[in-house]
């Protein structure tokens, strides 16, 4: 059964989902994660935190892990082994001014980084060709 | 002695029903041995050369077998697609990423989608209704769904995607910097 600590600064995050109305309690569900770790056990919140490509490579960075937190983000540090985890920061999904993942800015970004031919097809506000859009959203 | 000729092959795999007009391709170049003799080709350099083409022959076999799993799976996403009356859209104009589109001609990743719907779960909830799994086979359970609906023809990792962009807003960076030598509020002992 593993520790869950959290930072100062990861706290006013908390406390922001809960200020916008967010009835689900996230950091209840870390802790609930957390506690199926255990120093030779790695599951639960192990299991979960996966290393950020670009960030590799950086020392400081790299000590850091993201979990996925619905649409929003933690980075969390600390393994198993050590059965204690820390959640340093979150990322709130449609909270940050620079690149909003809801934006189309942002979708642009992700289709151009699939190759996605949409994007040299179509400009301006919408990412959706007349031709692939569904009947039924026309409805 | 033998003497090796080029021979270009083209192999296309058509993954039909009309609402996946995407074909594949892929040149596959083989190399055939033709009888002639020239005598500035040692037996030794044949047989390299013939180790060549065996590596060759296999790389695009793998290559192909790739692109018939791509192109099964497409069929799958679109099929599911259709049996559930069509609102995700898989189309090549997003390489096949499943997406809804919205009625203000915005675009939903369906991904985007379902870590909404995790947003909104409590899992003490679902734990109570399936007291038999662990909160850890819950979450497994609702990403296990997400990465499904990163799917795309390209294979590419969308959460790397995301990452990328992400990080390029340095202010964020600095920011979790920072929060690495921020002190901790508490300890939480986990029941």
């Amino acid at each position: 059964m593993c520790l869950l600590h959290r930072t100062v600064v990861a706290e006013e995050g908390f406390q922001q989902l809960r200020r916008s109305g967010d009835k689900v309690n996230h950091l209840r569900k870390l802790e609930r994660l957390a506690s199926e770790a255990s120093k030779t056990v790695a599951q639960g919140l192990e299991a979960f935190l996966v290393p950020v490509s670009s960030w590799r490579g950086d020392d400081q960075l790299q000590q850091l892990r993201e979990y996925q937190m619905g649409r929003h983000r933690a980075y969390i540090k600390g393994r198993y082994t050590d059965c204690e985890f820390c959640v340093c920061i979150l990322k709130l999904y449609k909270k940050e001014k620079v690149d909003r993942e809801e934006s189309i800015q942002f979708q642009r970004k992700v289709l151009k980084a699939i190759g996605a031919p949409i994007i040299e097809q179509l400009e301006g506000k919408s990412l959706i060709d007349p031709n692939a859009r569904s009947k039924v959203s026309e409805v | 002695m033998m003497h090796l000729t080029g021979q270009k092959r083209q192999i296309t795999t058509s993954s039909k029903p009309s609402d996946q007009p995407q074909q594949l391709r892929m040149e596959f170049t083989t190399t055939s041995v033709s009888e002639r003799t020239r005598p500035e080709v040692s037996t030794a350099e044949t047989l390299a050369m013939l180790a060549d083409t065996d590596q060759q022959i296999k790389v695009r076999s793998e290559q192909l077998i790739t692109m018939q799993v791509a192109a099964d799976s497409v069929r799958i996403f679109a099929a599911a697609s259709k049996a559930t009356g069509g609102f995700v859209v898989i189309h090549p104009n997003y390489k096949f990423l499943p997406v809804l589109q919205g009625k203000d001609d915005s675009l939903v990743f369906l991904y985007q989608f379902v870590e909404a719907i995790e947003e909104k779960l409590d899992y003490d909830e679902l734990k109570a209704e399936y007291p038999m799994l662990s909160y850890g086979q819950i979450a497994g359970g609702i990403a296990f769904l997400r990465k499904l609906a990163q799917f795309n023809i390209e294979n590419k990792n969308i959460d790397d995607i995301e990452d990328q962009i992400i990080n390029e807003d340095q202010g964020f960076v600095r920011q979790v910097r920072e929060s690495l030598t921020s002190r901790t509020v508490e300890r939480v002992l986990t029941p």
